[in-house]
């Protein structure tokens, strides 16, 4: 059982404007849409979310991923072979962004500079929003205690 | 001291209308003051080391009336007698919903409890938008590098 409804249906307002929000980031141009949803789940996997742990690889699926392997590697790409260099810069920036809790100097020139080899700024700018926005989805579910259930296919 | 790039806020077309309408949703329940997501604000920021969201904040709370004293202590709210109890309880929720990564039981019942006690179901669903739009925010500033003092400029 939830501690409360969920507060993106229970705040007026907040469902439309989440979406419009997740819509404006998905929109640009040149965005690996499969590869987003495979940083959402990897955020989701740090922030212990059962809703989109069990959400984002149907999504990935939806999104043109075909491999089992890549979907139930995530939480462990760096020692797998089937993540490409622009793969691997992204999910290091989804770890970097999402675990910036009391950390000192917690998206290192490092890991942003790899990025930024990969992607141009606008998606840049997408990746990062996107990835705010899955740590607010996260934020919602934890606290709440939305727990997984099953996701109707296609959703 | 330079930016990594322009804020996804701004780079992402339609992103600040879209955010904005979120925070606004989140503020609209009167049983939540200003001054108290001001306050859950400040804490997130602090936490997640997003200088542009301490800053400003800090200076917002100034605005709504609140004292130099409780703004600097609010690092260190629980070793004070200058917040009430709801702010205690929203100031320890706001730490523990910011502090989501690799944590087991992030959001202890201890915690929700003592926040439901004070709130209800609608006030928290709009207190746990409010947390995790801060974090949306603290992760655009801080994996992009905005500095503090340069927001105005850039808006």
């Amino acid at each position: 059982m939830p501690r409360i409804a969920h507060p993106a249906f229970a705040v007026p307002g907040a469902m439309d404007s989440l979406v419009a929000l997740s819509k404006a980031s998905k929109a640009v141009p040149g965005l690996p849409l499969a590869l987003l949803e495979l940083m959402h789940l990897r955020a989701s996997q740090i922030n212990g979310d059962g809703n989109n742990v069990n959400l984002h690889p149907r999504l990935a699926r939806a999104a043109g991923e075909t491999s089992e392997d890549r979907i139930i590697s995530v939480a462990s790409w760096r020692n797998t072979p089937w993540f490409s260099e622009p793969e691997r810069a992204a999910l290091a920036l989804t770890e970097a962004v999402t675990r910036l809790d009391d950390r000192a100097d917690p998206v290192p020139d490092e890991v942003w500079n790899e990025a930024r080899r990969h992607y141009d700024e606008p998606v840049l700018a997408a990746m990062v929003l996107s990835l705010g926005l899955v740590n607010l989805w996260n934020r919602l579910h934890v606290a709440t205690g939305q727990v997984a259930e099953p996701v109707k296919p296609a959703a | 001291m330079q930016s990594r790039m322009t804020n996804p806020a701004f780079a992402v077309p339609g992103a600040m209308s879209a955010l904005q309408a979120i925070s606004q949703a989140a503020q609209a329940n009167p049983a939540v003051s200003h001054q108290l997501h001001a306050l859950v604000y400040l804490r997130a920021s602090q936490i997640n080391g997003c200088s542009v969201c301490v800053d400003m904040h800090a200076a917002d709370l100034k605005k709504l009336g609140d004292t130099d004293r409780r703004i600097i202590a609010v690092s260190a709210w629980r070793e004070t007698s200058w917040f009430t109890a709801p702010e205690r309880a929203a100031l320890a929720l706001t730490e523990a919903v910011t502090r989501l990564s690799d944590r087991a039981d992030p959001v202890p019942d201890a915690i929700w409890d003592e926040a439901r006690a004070h709130f209800d179901d609608a006030a928290l669903a709009s207190l746990v938008l409010s947390i995790g739009m801060i974090n949306i925010w603290n992760r655009l500033n801080a994996a992009t590098r905005q500095i503090a003092g340069a927001w105005k400029a850039a808006a």
